[in-house]
């Protein structure tokens, strides 16, 4: 196996361990408040 | 706009139980063999690791957005009480004939599941002749794939039309009706108690299988001390080295090649199940207040977990270790899948064991994503007819029943699977995610779609998704049609034209898509006959921005 190899199997396997790792750390976290926090884009006007 | 199209109000609209379960439940749909076996090939044949650059290029800037479109789309229509493709694609494009292209959407789930359920039950099969011993290839190497090759054909019947049918028992049969049914019971339960409950304990299971065959491929060393340039790290090597894809040159000349590209995104594209119709109809499922930013994120994060780490480690290394580099280049899903790596577990120690282990990951692989085709169907029949779950169940199991029958009877050089999925599993895929971004970025408008999506979000979407979903992905799908149409359409007519069997499946195809269409007129009228307003909070995502 090349140097080349190694690069690019830890970089691809470092990439989507990082990217899963991210998401589920954030889809696991208990919500601060009780909802789900917004976006600044959000459009929740409070009527329902 | 303050009337729109609306369902008859269902008495308990279904919900998911809790946010993990959606994710997983779109991740199982996502992960299936294509994961383990078709993208290590695909990887290896165009440049090993040079391949991953313009794989995570499509992944970044088609895949993802692509996904969060659908997961916008579908929870858009979820709001106005709708499951089915076709009425959120109504409600989306406001005018009929959006509803009448809606029928892609059940067409692609439904046929594929026709053909995909045989092959589900083929790694269930497999699996149980693994644990019972009654794969064995023998003490001579020389026969393994020989023997691999005829076990194969007779499990599936690849030698002749209506071998399974003939009258005996065969395992297979047994284990496809098995199969069939467990899909329908699951279906039967419902999204939460089904759908949900079932992927929560899969999805985990499948990673457990699967590292459990990862950590024994990974520590094989080098198993025959005569052939020393045999073992693990030449193995990856193999998958991961950079290579040019014709031989010469330097490694960096993969990325030149223009098929290295197509290759990349085709693999992204059908990894991720985008085009199938599901994410929209899960999608729909959601609350107003739900996030689709991180869950569409992390479903695809989770399908390539799989694809990436699990499958761009085991299946090449553990090909090479044992048959060298001719054995590792096995070409197609179905040879390196069942008639190659069968040779690998013959030779490796315990072999029996990770056979299993193998096949009950690929059949749980599988049986996520078949759950995940029927559910598109049900939501519509109950939809467009009216009726309930139980008699959308048994009518979705009677044409689907059907169609699998055809597909199991004319099983001689599995002609009538490979058409179904030349023609449904491959081009049909891609018109439909045309048709859908077209919907999303130019009817619906991508900066409404941008607006929607960020109701709920936990995760601020890049404006520059607007730009991807109107002009580079459009582009893209379009580039790909035109050249299947130039290279492929006049084979596969020719095809279709002269020979019985593709005739018959794309009588069946047709046929299909008429019952469907015409269900879809019916439903139409049930549709308009309710008319609501507008459901809160979606009514001001015209103020701002409007249409683009």
């Amino acid at each position: 196996m090349t140097t080349g190899g190694w690069t690019f199997m830890i970089c691809s396997i470092g990439f989507v361990i990082g990217l899963i790792g991210f998401c589920f750390s954030r889809v696991l976290r208990p919500p601060a408040s009780g909802d789900h926090l917004h976006a600044p884009e959000r459009m929740d006007r409070g009527d329902d | 706009m303050s009337e729109r199209l609306a369902l008859d109000r269902q008495p308990q609209r279904e919900n998911w139980g809790s946010r993990v379960g959606v994710v997983l439940a779109v991740a199982g749909s996502a992960v299936g063999l294509g994961n383990f076996l078709r993208f290590p090939g695909t990887a290896a044949a165009n440049g090993g690791g040079a391949f991953m650059i313009p794989y995570f290029c499509a992944l970044i800037f088609l895949g993802i957005p692509i996904c969060w479109a659908e997961w916008t789309m579908g929870k858009y229509g979820g709001q106005f009480g709708f499951n089915s493709c076709p009425a959120i694609f109504g409600v989306l494009g406001r005018r009929s004939i959006w509803r009448y292209l809606g029928v892609l959407g059940l067409l692609v789930p439904i046929i594929i599941y026709m053909y995909y359920v045989l092959i589900e039950s083929w790694c269930l099969g497999y699996a149980w002749c693994y644990l019972t011993g009654a794969i064995d290839l023998g003490d001579d190497p020389a026969l393994y794939a020989t023997k691999c090759k005829e076990f194969f054909a007779s499990f599936v019947g690849e030698n002749q039309d209506g071998l399974m049918l003939d009258g005996k028992i065969h395992v297979s049969v047994l284990v496809w009706i098995a199969v069939f049914t467990i899909n329908f019971v699951l279906i039967f339960r419902g999204l939460t108690k089904g759908i949900e409950q079932f992927c929560k304990f899969a999805m985990p299971l499948m990673a457990i299988c699967a590292f459990i065959v990862l950590v024994r491929v990974l520590t094989l060393g080098t198993p025959n001390p005569a052939l020393p340039d045999q073992n693990v790290i030449n193995g990856l090597g193999f998958m991961w080295n950079p290579k040019p894809v014709d031989g010469g040159g330097p490694w960096y000349s993969a990325l030149y090649n223009s098929k290295t590209w197509m290759n990349a995104a085709g693999q992204i594209f059908f990894s991720l199940s985008v085009g199938f119709g599901v994410i929209i109809n899960y999608a729909s499922y959601l609350k107003r207040k739900d996030d689709v930013v991180l869950s569409g994120l992390t479903a695809s994060a989770t399908n390539e977990f799989f694809e990436v780490c699990l499958g761009g480690l085991i299946t090449i290394p553990a090909a090479f270790v044992f048959l060298g580099m001719a054995g590792a280049q096995a070409s197609g899903t179905f040879d390196l899948g069942f008639k190659t790596l069968p040779m690998v577990f013959a030779y490796m120690p315990a072999g029996r064991f990770f056979g299993f282990c193998w096949f009950f990951m690929l059949f749980l692989a599988a049986i996520t994503s078949s759950l995940s085709m029927l559910q598109p169907a049900i939501a519509f029949l109950e939809e467009a007819l009216g009726i309930g779950r139980k008699r959308s169940v048994a009518l979705l199991g009677m044409i689907t029943g059907m169609g699998s029958l055809f597909v199991l009877y004319f099983s001689k050089g599995l002609t009538a699977l490979v058409t179904l999925d030349d023609l449904v599993g491959t081009i049909v895929i891609v018109v439909l995610a045309t048709v859908q971004t077209i919907l999303f970025s130019w009817v619906f408008g991508a900066r409404r779609g941008w607006k929607f999506a960020h109701q709920g979000a936990e995760l601020r979407l890049p404006r520059l998704f607007i730009f991807i979903m109107k002009y580079v992905t459009p582009a893209y799908l379009l580039f790909m049609l035109v050249m299947w149409c130039k290279d492929e359409l006049p084979k596969k007519y020719d095809v279709i034209r002269t020979e019985q069997v593709p005739f018959l499946a794309f009588c069946l195809i047709v046929i299909v898509t008429v019952f469907l269409l015409v269900l879809i007129h019916l439903a139409g009228r049930r549709w308009q006959a309710e008319i609501q307003p507008v459901p809160p909070g979606l009514e001001d995502l015209d103020e701002v921005g409007g249409r683009s």
